[in-house]
């Protein structure tokens, strides 16, 4: 893949190569059993645990490679047939940016009405948000490096406004001088 | 800035990032009801200045609807709660009533 984004500046953002991503629905019971069948774990409620995001409390999202999608969603499917459930392979919905530097929590609380003193927002911890204008999924992969998962279909609009949030000459220092 | 507590996803959301979604605790009254209930429920609303009810919706967080008890004198969020029910938790009515004593909204109090 060559066209991917990316832009530097008080951070680096960068789109991610295509990654395999299913919504999985149900109860908590349901979710457990299901993602027990293909080796993982539902993450605590609001954090990810690497592969899962949780999304709802009726909701999460599974990260797999793109290419065994197909296997993931089927071995899904099948754990969950006769349960109120669902599994859909969102892949091509969505797309990542990673965002890198020591600027990453001040880029994103430019554009996130979040808080994101380590306190409130550790690394692992999910937040659905917005980003500017639109929706978003945003975890700290690292205490310097986040990952965002947005909408395909806006992703210009993203690397836009992250853009201007990390433009060189627009430092602000915040999470810099106040360590908390 | 409006900031309340979602109790589904339990995250702290500012009114941006919220959607409105009009008063609490309304009975539906559809096909086979009165002409005045059904004109009621469409169209009759509380506009307090004070304690008030209202939906709220988690919309670009986890997407579920919630109810906020709030004043909308100064603001101040007396508590959030589920919206799995058609009357305001005791909790919620208790902490209104410390700091509003005497409070009461259409049949609650």
């Amino acid at each position: 893949m060559s066209n991917l984004r990316s832009f530097e500046g008080l951070v680096t953002v960068r789109e991610m190569p295509l990654r395999g991503m299913i919504t999985l629905r149900g109860d908590t019971e349901v979710m457990t059993a299901a993602l027990k069948s293909v080796g993982f774990e539902l993450p605590e409620r609001g954090m990810c645990n690497g592969a899962v995001v949780w999304m709802s409390p009726d909701e999460v999202l599974v990260q797999c490679p793109h290419e065994s999608v197909g296997q993931t969603l089927a071995a899904l499917q099948s754990a969950t047939q006769s349960m109120h459930a669902l599994a859909l392979d969102v892949s091509d919905t969505r797309t990542v940016f990673e965002i890198t530097g020591a600027a990453t929590r001040e880029v994103l609380a430019k554009l996130a009405p979040i808080d994101l003193r380590s306190a409130q927002f550790p690394v692992g911890k999910v937040r659905r948000t917005r980003l500017a204008q639109i929706p978003c999924a945003v975890w700290l992969r690292e205490e310097s490096a986040a990952e965002a998962i947005i909408f395909r279909s806006v992703a210009e609009y993203a690397l836009g406004v992250l853009q201007s949030a990390a433009h060189p000459q627009a430092a602000v220092g915040y999470f810099a001088s106040n360590k908390m | 800035m409006l900031i309340l507590t979602c109790p589904n996803c339990g995250e702290a959301k500012d009114e941006t990032e919220l959607h409105a979604g009009g008063e609490a605790h309304l009975k539906r009254f559809g096909p086979g009801s009165s002409d005045a209930d059904f004109e009621a429920y469409l169209f009759e609303r509380e506009n307090p200045k004070g304690v008030h009810f209202e939906r709220w919706h988690c919309a670009p967080g986890c997407g579920k609807w919630f109810h906020a008890a709030r004043c909308t004198m100064t603001n101040e969020v007396f508590g959030t709660y589920s919206a799995q029910t058609t009357e305001p938790p005791e909790n919620i009515k208790d902490a209104i009533t410390a700091k509003r004593p005497g409070w009461h909204w259409r049949q609650f109090s």
